[in-house]
């Protein structure tokens, strides 16, 4: 038993070192909890609720966001690392191995538990150094006991999701499909439940996230007294706990036996296939398209890249008016919160599209040689590259389309009645994202240092660039700084188009000319810079094999 | 005209040489291997040939193009089966031909190129369902759907199994027919000898060899090849010193002889007086391995592959 016990600390240790070392997961887990945390409690204000005791709002938000943290690092993490492990064989060579299957999932939920830990801590100490967060001595082992019990839990479920996924893409979205969501109807994005149906407040309580936020809440509240254990919480989650293990050990079992599942019937075969394409150089308009439907067609079938950038803002576009205030909101500049939304909404898509899910694509296509390949064929490079701007775009007005009809749908909100300044904001700003995504790829080598980058740059630009909310009070400095960036203008532009009574007005050249400017500095990066392989690696290989160490690294992120 | 011209070709990676001063022809309708250990400079070589890399030093023309300036119009020619490239696994091995096709003025029918590699059942599942050999194959077929007057592959059939790997022979030997010339590297002294109407042994970045596999092995003159099992108890330093050099591999012997009576008859004489069986005794004429591992040496490569990047 205790050889046992010394094999799992080391397999803990050893998950630990390899998601330290994979930055989607520290920004998925860490990052993003806190930015979230950080820019909510500057827009909400960081207001005095009780003057004697000098406790302030944040003292609310920071329980609720280290919840946050503890399901993205184990839920999240779990679910869509295992589904990684188990595409890439790692699950496979282990289970070869007399590491005992406990050990392995262990190891994983250890470093899971590590995670959440790490990500409570810094949330509550960000919050006690900037907001006067206030710890409660007499109620820390009940918030310690409570991360612990709601760690194991939440890594069950997680284990159930990733053995339920096919691949890490449905994992992945499974997860974040699930805890986003969650989190609008668990107390975490609407802190006081302001506006929200009674009915959507109850399916709340039927999941434990919303269970974990209340019983730290609790425990961090200070009008509450006792030692801060809140049991029929624990229970709550405990039991959801069980039952995830329950699902995870049968599902384990099963999909042993399970063969690999056949995806038939994908692309059929068309009559143009027997015979070749009439002969002569292919024109730019084939190339394009060919392009163009090729981009698309690979978003859409990356479940994960679907999601965030076409399904997400478009469930945004629901969700943000039912929990907060509803759709009769107004806002300060006239607009009502569904409208408003659905265009900021298909803004910020746009973004994650080009800047985010394609430039990933391309980055990944290049780590693979799927680009090295492409360059070995006639396709010029500049048709590639416009094609996958040219998809993004056509990605995005997908997501702008989905955007205003379900605001239509659900809210009655109505078409602006200036929908081609709103179409033409949408084409420029998507271009622009997608050309500063490709900017990213040219500047990095790896698929993983893309998506940290842009999604590391994207999600905070969002708080500060009135895509979620408007008019909030923020310094100086930071409003400055939003200004730079091209999403405040993306915004601003889709918001002033919106507003515009008539058709063909709303245009704003000072917004438009920004992104322009942005889109024209992304392309000369592209154009100075984009190589078909990896070529800032090409020195390090070969002075690679004095020092083993990169490879080793680059080897283990993988695992993640 | 020759269908590749190389004089005096050089790249050099940081300190390390990978082609120094390589000459090389290959003619029209011609199938030439590229053979050597790993480290060689194979990669390097092809991936200038292909356009990939550009040249320290020496001239370079493919189909009487400069790869490097040729661009779209050199590419439209050529056709390309990387040593390792990945594909995007959620598209159909149908659909990535389809693409692919589109790029070139001349293609294939898509449907042909899937019967040619033989991933007819495949065709319609995604990529990622697709095991070793079967990518392999898809990867032949994005380099044979532009129809190209030149092919390159680097290691066609690594990673085949033996039935896939006569199958992947039989497709080459179509596509010679067909007109097409072809360079390809192996580490398959069989494949070479088998498909190349010309074998290039190329080590630490030059020539050192070259001629059809009949040629080659002729080299080693009107040589036998003597092989026995190193019978228990004796050490290989106990065998007679017989012919001209003995090479010793695992437990099994092999001695080159140019007067195969006598060498035979010293080596049992010394067997039976000390009361030993030669084990799997034969005699045979030299074959290309016999004379590839004559030209670069029997000794593994430390540290495997280290070209390109």
């Amino acid at each position: 038993m205790r050889r046992d016990l010394r094999m799992l600390w080391r397999q803990v240790r050893h998950e630990f070192a390899v998601l330290r070392s994979t930055p989607i997961v520290i920004i998925l887990a860490v990052a993003f909890p806190l930015a979230f945390f950080v820019l909510i409690a500057a827009v909400v204000g960081n207001a005095t609720i009780d003057d004697r005791s000098g406790v302030r709002v944040a003292q609310f938000l920071a329980p609720a966001f280290a919840s946050f943290g503890v399901v993205m690092s184990t839920f999240s993490f779990l679910g869509a690392g295992l589904a990684e492990a188990r595409a890439l064989g790692i699950v496979k060579r282990q289970n070869g191995t007399p590491l005992p299957r406990w050990v392995m999932l262990g190891g994983r939920m250890g470093a899971a538990l590590l995670l959440g830990l790490a990500s409570t801590a810094l949330i509550v100490a960000v919050g006690a150094a900037l907001y006067d967060v206030q710890i409660i001595g007499r109620t820390l082992l009940a918030v310690a006991v409570t991360i612990v019990v709601a760690s194991l839990a939440f890594s069950a479920l997680g284990i159930a999701v990733a053995a339920v996924a096919s691949t890490p893409q449905v994992a992945q979205a499974l997860t974040n499909g699930l805890v986003i969501p969650l989190a609008f109807i668990s107390d975490i994005f609407t802190f006081g439940g302001t506006g929200m149906p009674r009915w959507l407040s109850s399916v709340g309580w039927v999941f434990p996230l919303k269970h974990l936020v209340n019983a730290i809440g609790d425990a961090f509240n200070p009008f509450i007294g006792g030692s801060g254990f809140a049991w029929g919480h624990l229970a709550v989650i405990a039991a959801w706990g069980a039952a995830g293990a329950a699902t995870s050990a049968w599902l384990l079992r099963a999909s042993r036996e399970r063969s690999e599942t056949r995806a038939s019937g994908v692309g059929r075969s068309r009559r143009a296939d027997a015979s070749p394409r009439s002969a002569g150089r292919p024109g730019v308009w084939a190339l394009l398209v060919d392009q163009v439907s090729h981009t698309c067609i690979g978003q859409l079938r990356e479940f994960s890249a679907f999601f965030f950038s076409v399904a997400f803002p478009v469930l945004l576009v629901v969700l943000v008016p039912a929990t907060a205030g509803g759709a009769d909101t107004v806002l300060d500049n006239g607009l009502a919160l569904p409208t408003f939304l659905a265009g900021t909404m298909a803004i910020y898509g746009a973004a994650v599209t080009g800047f985010v899910s394609v430039a990933e694509g391309v980055a990944e296509d290049r780590g693979r040689g799927v680009l090295k390949r492409a360059h070995g064929s006639p396709l010029p490079k500049w048709a590639l590259l416009t094609g996958r701007v040219a998809g993004a775009v056509a990605l995005s007005s997908v997501t702008l389309v989905g955007c205003y009809a379900v605001a239509g749908l659900v809210y009655r909100s109505p078409i602006p009645s200036s929908l081609p300044t709103v179409l033409v904001v949408l084409v420029l700003s998507a271009a622009c994202f997608a050309a500063l995504g490709l900017a990213v790829v040219s500047l990095v080598r790896t698929a993983q240092s893309v998506i940290g980058i842009s999604l590391g740059t994207l999600l905070p630009l969002s708080f500060i660039s009135d895509v979620f909310i408007v008019g909030a009070d923020f310094p100086a400095a930071i409003d400055r700084v939003s200004w730079l960036f091209p999403l405040r203008h993306a915004t601003s532009a889709i918001t002033d188009a919106a507003l515009a009574p008539g058709l063909g007005g709303g245009f704003d050249l000072a917004h438009l000319g920004v992104l322009v400017a942005w889109t024209l500095a992304g392309v000369l990066v592209v154009a100075r810079r984009f190589a078909w392989e990896g070529t800032p690696g090409r020195r390090r290989t070969v002075r690679a094999p004095a020092r083993p160490v990169p490879a080793g690294r680059r080897g283990s992120t993988l695992d993640g | 005209m020759p269908a590749v011209v190389v004089e005096g070709l050089r790249k050099v990676y940081g300190q390390v040489t990978a082609v120094d001063g390589l000459d090389l022809e290959i003619e029209t309708h011609e199938v030439a291997a590229l053979l050597g250990p790993n480290g060689a400079g194979k990669t390097t070589t092809v991936e200038i040939l292909e356009g990939y890399r550009r040249p320290d030093a020496g001239t370079v023309s493919v189909l009487g193009m400069d790869p490097l300036t040729g661009g779209r119009a050199f590419r439209e020619r050529i056709g390309i089966v990387l040593q390792e490239a990945g594909f995007e696994e959620s598209f159909t091995p149908r659909e990535l031909i389809r693409l692919h096709a589109g790029y070139y003025p001349h293609p294939r029918a898509v449907d042909d190129v899937i019967d040619l590699v033989d991933l007819g059942e495949k065709a319609d599942t995604k990529v990622r369902t697709l095991s070793g050999g079967q990518r392999r194959r898809l990867d032949l077929a994005l380099g044979l759907v532009g129809d190209p007057e030149m092919l390159f592959l680097d290691e066609p059939t690594t990673g085949f199994d033996p039935s896939a790997r006569r199958r992947a022979w039989d497709l080459i030997d179509r596509l010679r027919d067909l007109g097409a010339t072809i360079l390809l590297t192996t580490h398959y002294l069989d494949e070479a000898q088998h498909l190349a109407d010309r074998v290039v042994v190329i080590d630490h970045g030059t020539v050192i060899a070259s001629g059809s596999p009949d040629e080659l092995a002729a080299r080693a003159g009107a040589a036998t090849v003597v092989s026995f099992r190193l019978p228990d108890g004796a050490a290989s330093t106990d065998v007679p010193a017989v012919g001209s050099g003995m090479r010793v591999a695992g437990s099994t012997v092999e001695v080159r002889t140019l007067d195969a009576t006598r060498d035979v008859h010293t080596l049992t004489g010394w067997a039976v007086t000390r009361g030993l069986t030669l084990d799997g005794l034969t005699l045979t004429r030299p074959s290309l391995e016999d004379v590839y591992l004559d030209l670069v040496g029997e000794q593994a490569e430390p540290g495997g592959e280290e070209e390109g990047p």
